[in-house]
């Protein structure tokens, strides 16, 4: 997948690309749901209510914008929205454009290197017991517990999700200071800038009500599903890839609260398409 | 002379739409759905509008003031609670039914036009009046149905329901349109009929039309048949306000200036 975008005097990286390879899914997913917002085709409430302005896809540059439009159609908190993005089809797509240009590491090696992690530390246990138990010889039984550190630890190494090209592409990239996608993509929202002590976040830079920027650093479980132009959604949590998964808590709670009686959930009630309903 | 000498043109405020409307030009003043708000947890966008001296009314959706039940009180003291928390100048429901026998229709329902069904309705209406602190306006509603035997015109019902119970009215442009289009009502019939002395404000909203029947969706744009039955009441009356409705797929803020605006200029050509 090619986004058509660049980042700061970074030809051939996308804004996109240079959040995942700087904060993972969800970082990537927040440059999506920013540009969006900058270009007007989302639009944020003082409470983080994040609707698409248009019916349609239309005016999407990347196909991870057309589904984080697509998944704010009815009106999804702003932290739900990054994590729904984070979990969609779209970026997975963008997940494996990078594993494919040998810029980030496959989930199957990164599992692969967790399972050799998994068992080098068995390893050393056994080693151990070895001494204890069956009386291997002490010098054995530090040898093979520092040969499977050793492998841990290069495992380690190898599951690292950015590969050696990955952190060289991002270390070339400078993000200009008007540059606001990149400074997402670099930060991540909920990243401070600034020099001390006028430190702000990401989030205040953008103009993002305080309300709504909370929406981010809540950490529930999604449950809700979006089936647009994905089928199988869901928006539980994203796999972690770089240095941090950029705190894409979420809410699904939405809007003001309605009360529990009314016969109009929210909105006023309108629509005179049931049974001969009325509309106001 | 209304019940409030001069609103303007506003727009519903609604939770999705709140940075919009604080920033849209000339919005006069707000409507708000009622059973959305808390009390003691009033939106900060509300808040805010609030300060500037944007008049907040609030409209309430559940009242069911047409219901053969009794009106529930609860309902009712929300809504004056919400008034007065607002510092509104009054409050707002339907002329419909949205409950009975236990169960929300989740609709507006049109009232029966008999003067049976007139004497329950005019007896709640006064139930909720002693129990508001500020004044009751209604609401006509759209119907896909009309209930047999009715023996009132809704501009008659209307007019009777004023009279009886000194509510006011909120007349809704595009009910009047969709009512005009599905039931083959007459709108200047019904304008003729009702006590436009009355008039708190007016709604303005839009709607789709598939396969000849007229949807109150507030989720499209104001046809040009509803802004031009705003302009037969604008040549009777000088309405004390009028409010554009959207309640989903909320377009960008140019285009629901524009919808203001042309509403600004109907009011103006035919003033």
């Amino acid at each position: 997948m090619t986004s058509g975008t660049t980042i700061s005097g970074r030809p051939g990286i996308s804004v996109e690309e240079f959040g995942f390879l700087s904060g993972g899914p969800g970082r990537a997913a927040e440059v999506a749901v920013v540009r969006l917002l900058e270009a007007g085709l989302l639009r944020i409430s003082r409470e983080g209510v994040v609707s698409a302005v248009a019916a349609t896809s239309h005016g999407a540059a990347t196909p991870l914008e057309a589904y984080a439009l697509g998944a704010a159609r009815t009106g999804r908190m702003l932290g739900d929205l990054i994590k729904a993005t984070a979990a969609g089809e779209a970026l997975e797509a963008l997940r494996q454009n990078l594993v494919d240009r040998g810029l980030l590491v496959s989930p199957g090696r990164r599992k692969l290197c967790g399972s050799i992690r998994s068992l080098a530390l068995v390893g050393v246990f056994c080693a151990m017991a070895s001494v204890a138990l069956f009386h291997v010889h002490i010098g054995i039984g530090i040898g093979l517990v520092v040969l499977a550190i050793l492998i841990r630890w290069f495992a380690g190494r190898l599951r690292r999700p950015v590969r050696r090209a990955g952190r060289r592409a991002i270390r070339k990239i400078t993000v200009m200071s008007d540059d606001r996608a990149g400074i997402v993509a670099q930060h991540g929202l909920t990243g401070r800038i600034g020099k001390f002590p006028r430190m702000y976040y990401v989030w205040e830079m953008l103009g993002i009500a305080p309300s709504a920027g909370a929406t981010l650093r809540r950490h529930k479980p999604v449950t809700t599903t979006y089936a647009g132009s994905c089928s199988s959604c869901s928006s539980g949590s994203s796999s972690s890839c770089g240095a941090d998964n950029s705190g894409c808590g979420s809410s699904s709670s939405c809007g003001s609260g309605s009360d529990s009686g009314s016969s109009c959930s929210s909105g006023s009630s309108c629509g005179s398409s049931c049974g001969g309903g009325g509309g106001d | 002379m209304g019940v409030i000498d001069k609103l303007g043109v506003g727009i519903g405020w609604r939770a999705e739409i709140d940075l919009t409307v604080e920033r849209l030009p000339g919005v006069d003043f707000v409507e708000v759905v009622a059973e959305n708000l808390h009390v003691e947890h009033l939106p900060e966008s509300i808040v805010l509008l609030r300060e500037r001296g944007v008049p907040v009314l609030p409209h309430a959706v559940s009242l069911s003031l047409g219901s053969a039940d009794p009106v529930d009180l609860h309902r009712v003291e929300h809504l004056g609670a919400v008034a007065e928390a607002l510092g509104a100048p009054l409050v707002s429901d339907h002329v419909c039914f949205v409950r009975a026998g236990g169960l929300d229709s989740g609709h507006l329902m049109p009232v029966p036009r008999t003067r049976d069904a007139l004497d329950v309705l005019v007896a709640n209406v006064r139930m909720a009046q002693a129990n508001l602190p500020v004044p009751l306006a209604l609401e006509n509603i759209a119907a896909l149905l009309e209930w047999p035997d009715g023996e009132l015109t809704e501009g008659q019902f209307l007019a009777e329901l004023c009279e009886r119970t000194d509510c006011w009215l909120l007349l809704d442009v595009a009910n009047l349109h969709a009512n005009a289009r599905n039931l083959g009502t007459d709108p200047n019939r019904f304008l003729d009929e009702i006590p436009l002395e009355r008039l708190a404000y007016v709604h303005v909203a839009g709607g789709v039309e598939n396969d000849g029947v007229y949807h109150d969706t507030h989720a499209h744009a104001v046809r040009p048949e509803v802004l031009e039955l705003l302009g037969e009441l604008r040549s009777r009356v000088d309405p004390p306000g009028v409010l554009l409705e959207r309640d989903d797929n909320y377009p960008s803020d140019s285009e629901l200036a524009s919808e203001l605006a042309a509403i600004r200029a109907v009011l103006a050509r035919h003033g």
